[in-house]
């Protein structure tokens, strides 16, 4: 008879709840860390999706504008304050170095009100009331004044999903970036996904068990443990001074990435392989089938859905990885949307880079930003790839 | 009794040894196969009964480091000989399986899939009409006529093992090698199957690998008793369950071991 009341049965008990209240706690430290990263990058980059502009109707434009877009743009201001400013320096700074051709472009096709956007650091002062702003103590008054006049509106900033890069953090946008992040993974995916496939291919249902066979598994494995900047330089002695490709380019940013993903691939195309159990090899077999025919008709579909999930894991690291980017010179400074793979680019995550080290405090909001718009994308790709998981998941008799 | 005289010989083994590596699995294996007869294959596990029923289609080819010795006659041609193709020798000697493992495919392809590799039809109609034939020899046709575009592996066990019956003599193959084809099933799903096995022998040489004698006796009429890697005896089924010449054959079929 087992002695329901010995000390060693309480002890289990007490190990299992122990072990139980770790396990949560764990969890729970988990999803707190994950929250603060999220609340802090959202507190920190919703400033980058609104932005701060002065409205002027028609009607209190003046007429005999100077002929300068700045002074014009001085005028109408002055105008519109009916107070006399001591300096047409403190107005035209308190807007953007975009507001003259704003005017020039609004005077050419007048519809609706004059939106004048103003400078980062009036936006900023708006946003979040700065008191060691650079802001001088008449350009905070006058910033007042044309608040009080209710001509200060915020709108959603589409400037900052269409424009390239700029010196200037309120004319900023990540659409050349994301071009070029999307023109860098298209190449990495065409240059690895064909050959990681077709390695995994070979070494799981063709390649004959070998010692030949064994160590290349085992320098892939080695090959996607490599520190992502080893293939920067690699990529930098390889495609640039070797080859001579076009540096910057997404050309040699793809090649370097498709490089760092290519162990990912086959190690995840082998699991997939794997995956498809014998049984199902055998029949296919004993139907006649020949071993091309085996891998071709049966083994290779049924691992598609865990090849493709695979794939966009791979994707997803690479849409984030910077460093070997920065060691073939794609930390250019990228105004257009790049025409083509050889032109020169930059990517989502090196221009938050770029941005981070920015002083203007304005930059900050742009950086974290970005940050978002990459998460974005993240989770999307991560979602993709659990859906094609769930929704193709095999069952095997 | 129902062996016709003389039999007509549809396989013949002669002195056949496998190894697998170091390890002899099989002793000079000498064997005749009648045509459209039930042959079945007993023994404990481990005696290397299915071991001998992959060596008549070749399946242990596919094996790590098996080695066959002897030689195998289908037709009095040695299936090992050099110039025999094993995808030709696998459609005419078809296999069905211990676990039913129907492809992750709809009945139809299932079905389909051997007819299209041997390209044996020519329009689709030609294809249909193969699928429902075998569909109907398999005796499935009837419970899955209305869900042929179902995946196949949406069936109950017995049906899966019987869909992949269909499957193999969709492809017209000569012998039907089945290693233990009930060992997964239901007695229901069984019985099924044996009375399956009883109508195809009027047109296929079936050979059959099991662990239980009652379905050696039911459906076989020749049965080999393998113990060990060695064949200890062959005879007519109802001779060897009722006067067995060897001690170990009556040891087994009496239930002293197993």
């Amino acid at each position: 008879m087992i002695d329901h009341k010995n000390r060693s049965f309480y002890r289990r008990h007490w190990r299992d709840r122990v072990f139980r209240r770790v396990a949560v706690g764990c969890v729970g430290f988990a999803v707190l860390a994950l929250l603060t990263l999220l609340t802090s990058i959202i507190s920190q980059g919703w400033g980058a999706f609104v932005s701060y502009s002065v409205e002027i109707q028609a009607q209190d434009i003046p007429p005999n504008l100077p002929s300068s877009d700045r002074a014009a743009v001085v005028a109408i201001i002055t105008s519109f304050l009916q107070t006399p400013v001591a300096s047409k320096q403190d107005v035209i700074r308190l807007f953007s170095a975009d507001a003259g051709s704003q005017l020039v472009a609004w005077l050419k096709q007048p519809q609706g009100p004059l939106r004048l956007t103003l400078s980062d650091d009036a936006d900023m002062v708006l946003k979040h009331s700065y008191q060691d702003s650079p802001l001088k103590a008449e350009q905070r008054k006058i910033l007042n004044d044309l608040k009080t006049l209710g001509v200060v509106r915020r709108n959603v900033h589409f400037t900052f999903f269409t424009a390239g890069d700029s010196r200037e953090p309120e004319l900023v946008g990540i659409y050349s970036a994301l071009m070029g992040s999307l023109l860098t993974l298209a190449t990495a995916f065409v240059m690895a996904f064909p050959i990681g496939v077709m390695t995994a291919i070979y070494l799981t249902e063709y390649a004959k068990p070998s010692a030949w066979r064994t160590w290349v598994e085992i320098n892939i494995n080695n090959l996607a443990a490599v520190p992502s900047i080893v293939f920067g330089l690699l990529g930098l002695s390889l495609f640039i001074q070797f080859l001579g490709w076009p540096r910057s380019t997404p050309l040699v940013g793809g090649a370097v990435l498709a490089l760092i993903i290519l162990p990912t691939l086959v190690i995840a195309t082998t699991a997939a392989l794997k995956s498809v159990p014998t049984s199902i090899r055998m029949a296919a077999l004993a139907m006649g089938a020949s071993k091309t025919q085996m891998v071709f008709h049966h083994v290779v579909p049924y691992s598609i859905p865990g090849i493709m999930t695979g794939s966009i894991l791979s994707m997803a690291h690479i849409l984030g990885e910077t460093a070997p980017l920065l060691l073939i010179g794609m930390v250019a400074f990228i105004v257009d949307v790049p025409g083509g793979i050889t032109e020169a680019a930059t990517t989502l995550p090196v221009q938050i880079f770029l941005w981070s080290e920015s002083p203007e405090r304005a930059f900050a909001e742009k950086t974290a930003g970005a940050i978002l718009v990459l998460l974005v994308f993240l989770l999307i790709m991560n979602a993709l790839a659990i859906i094609l998981r769930h929704r193709h998941q095999k069952t095997w008799s | 009794m129902l062996h016709p005289s003389p039999m007509e010989k549809k396989m013949e083994a002669h002195a056949v040894s496998v190894f697998y590596g170091q390890t002899q699995a099989l002793y000079d294996i000498s064997l005749t196969i009648p045509a459209r007869h039930v042959t079945a294959l007993i023994g404990p596990s481990g005696c290397g009964k299915s071991t001998f029923l992959r060596c008549l289609n070749r399946m242990n080819d596919v094996v790590e480091g098996c080695v066959v010795r002897g030689s195998i006659l289908l037709d009095g041609q040695n299936i090992y000989a050099p110039s025999v193709d094993t995808v030709m020798l696998r459609a005419r000697v078809g296999m069905v399986f211990q676990k039913p493992n129907p492809f992750p495919k709809s009945i139809f392809d299932n079905v389909a899939y051997g007819p299209r590799i041997h390209g044996m039809a020519k329009t689709k109609a030609e294809l249909e009409e193969i699928v429902v034939e075998s569909l109907k020899k398999a005796g499935l046709w009837q419970e899955v006529k209305d869900r042929l575009h179902t995946e196949g592996t949406s069936l109950s066990g017995g049906q899966q093992q019987r869909l992949c019956i269909a499957r193999s003599i969709a492809i017209s193959p000569e012998v039907i090698l089945m290693d233990e084809p009930c060992s997964a099933l239901d007695p229901i799903a069984t019985a099924k199957i044996e009375e399956l096995i009883d109508d195809l022998k009027a047109n296929y040489t079936i050979i059959i690998v099991t662990h239980s004698m009652q379905q050696a006796a039911r459906v076989s009429q020749t049965t080999a008793f393998f113990h060990l890697g060695k064949m200890i005896e062959v005879g007519p089924t109802d001779v060897l369950f009722t006067n067995p010449k060897n001690e170990r054959t009556q040891g087994y079929i009496t239930g002293r071991f197993g």
